[in-house]
């Protein structure tokens, strides 16, 4: 029975791990998107670059995280294009290198 | 023939969202009560501008205002838990059916918002052909989050909305509102002693 309860815990925390791990490609972290219609416009924005895969928007912390599709890339000026035309600035944008 | 007559509680709509969406977006909304439907469509080239129409139909006085609107934004300031805003609006149009029929409205809106929080106040002068002067109404906002809800969440507000036309009826209209919104759609309801309100914002 211990056996089976230390199998299910090491199970439960084995999907922890695998569930926080940062899935994105590139983090951006933003002054000024403090709701949730400020957001709305980049999410699209990015979608209509045809590159991306995920979206992820932490409202808390200002920061977008992308992931890109297979062999995709978009550039720190686009970035910085979309968010300033949703009304953003910019703090620092962050790319996950793969190994 | 009939005057035009200052609708009542000519209201800064854009308090309800913001005047400016960003670049590309398009914005529907509307405002009713017991006396009025008001209905607003706008467009912003830019994160600095927005073009667009509006119309407001008042039962009371059965009166049809129909206008274009430009809005601008003078001044953005970012950090990273809040945004502070302030735009000029101005609005031109035709009282449809009247003898003297041409109106203009003219006015500023600032605004500051955090998760929490948020602050709004605009203040405009409506003209009218057969008015001597300008008349002045101004009405400010006060907003609580209860809650602090995730992105693509059901977001909740509590509102205090307050309205003034000193050179009318130097009262105070204070209206109660709750604000729902998810993802592109916003929608409000709310009562004072003159009637319900409600109204709706779309993002597209």
């Amino acid at each position: 029975m211990s056996k089976i309860i230390l199998n299910l815990i090491l199970l439960v925390s084995l999907f922890h791990i695998s569930h926080g791990k940062d899935f994105s490609d590139i983090k951006v972290e933003v002054k000024g998107m403090v709701c949730d219609f400020c957001a709305r416009g980049v999410e699209k924005k990015l979608k209509k670059t045809n590159k991306i895969k995920e979206i992820k928007v932490d409202l808390d912390e200002g920061l977008v995280s992308v992931k890109l599709k297979k062999d995709a890339e978009i550039k720190d000026s686009k970035i910085r294009d979309i968010m300033k035309k949703n009304g953003l600035e910019v703090l620092k944008i962050v790319r996950n290198t793969k190994e | 023939m009939k005057k035009l007559i200052l609708v009542l509680f000519f209201y800064c709509f854009e308090l309800q969202a913001r005047p400016v969406s960003y670049a590309g977006g398009w914005t529907v909304a509307s405002q009713n009560n017991q006396i009025q439907n008001r209905v607003q469509l706008h467009y912003s080239p830019s994160e600095n501008h927005s073009l667009g129409s509006i119309f407001i139909k008042d039962r009371e006085f059965d009166q049809e205002l129909l206008g274009f609107q430009w809005n601008y934004l003078l001044n953005r300031k970012n950090t990273k838990k809040s945004q502070r805003n302030l735009y000029l609006t101005t609005q031109l149009g035709d009282a449809l059916g009247f003898e003297s029929n041409g109106w203009a409205n003219i006015g500023i809106i600032g605004d500051w918002e955090t998760r929490k929080y948020f602050l709004s106040y605009g203040a405009n002068t409506f003209y009218g052909d057969n008015f001597n002067e300008g008349e002045f109404n101004h009405s400010a906002r006060i907003g609580i989050a209860p809650y602090i809800a995730d992105y693509g969440s059901v977001h909740t507000w509590l509102i205090l909305q307050l309205e003034n036309r000193p050179e009318r009826e130097n009262e105070l209209l204070v209206t109660p509102v709750i604000r729902l919104f998810r993802g592109d759609y916003l929608f409000e309801i709310g009562a004072n002693t003159n009637s319900l309100v409600v109204n709706t914002t779309i993002r597209l």
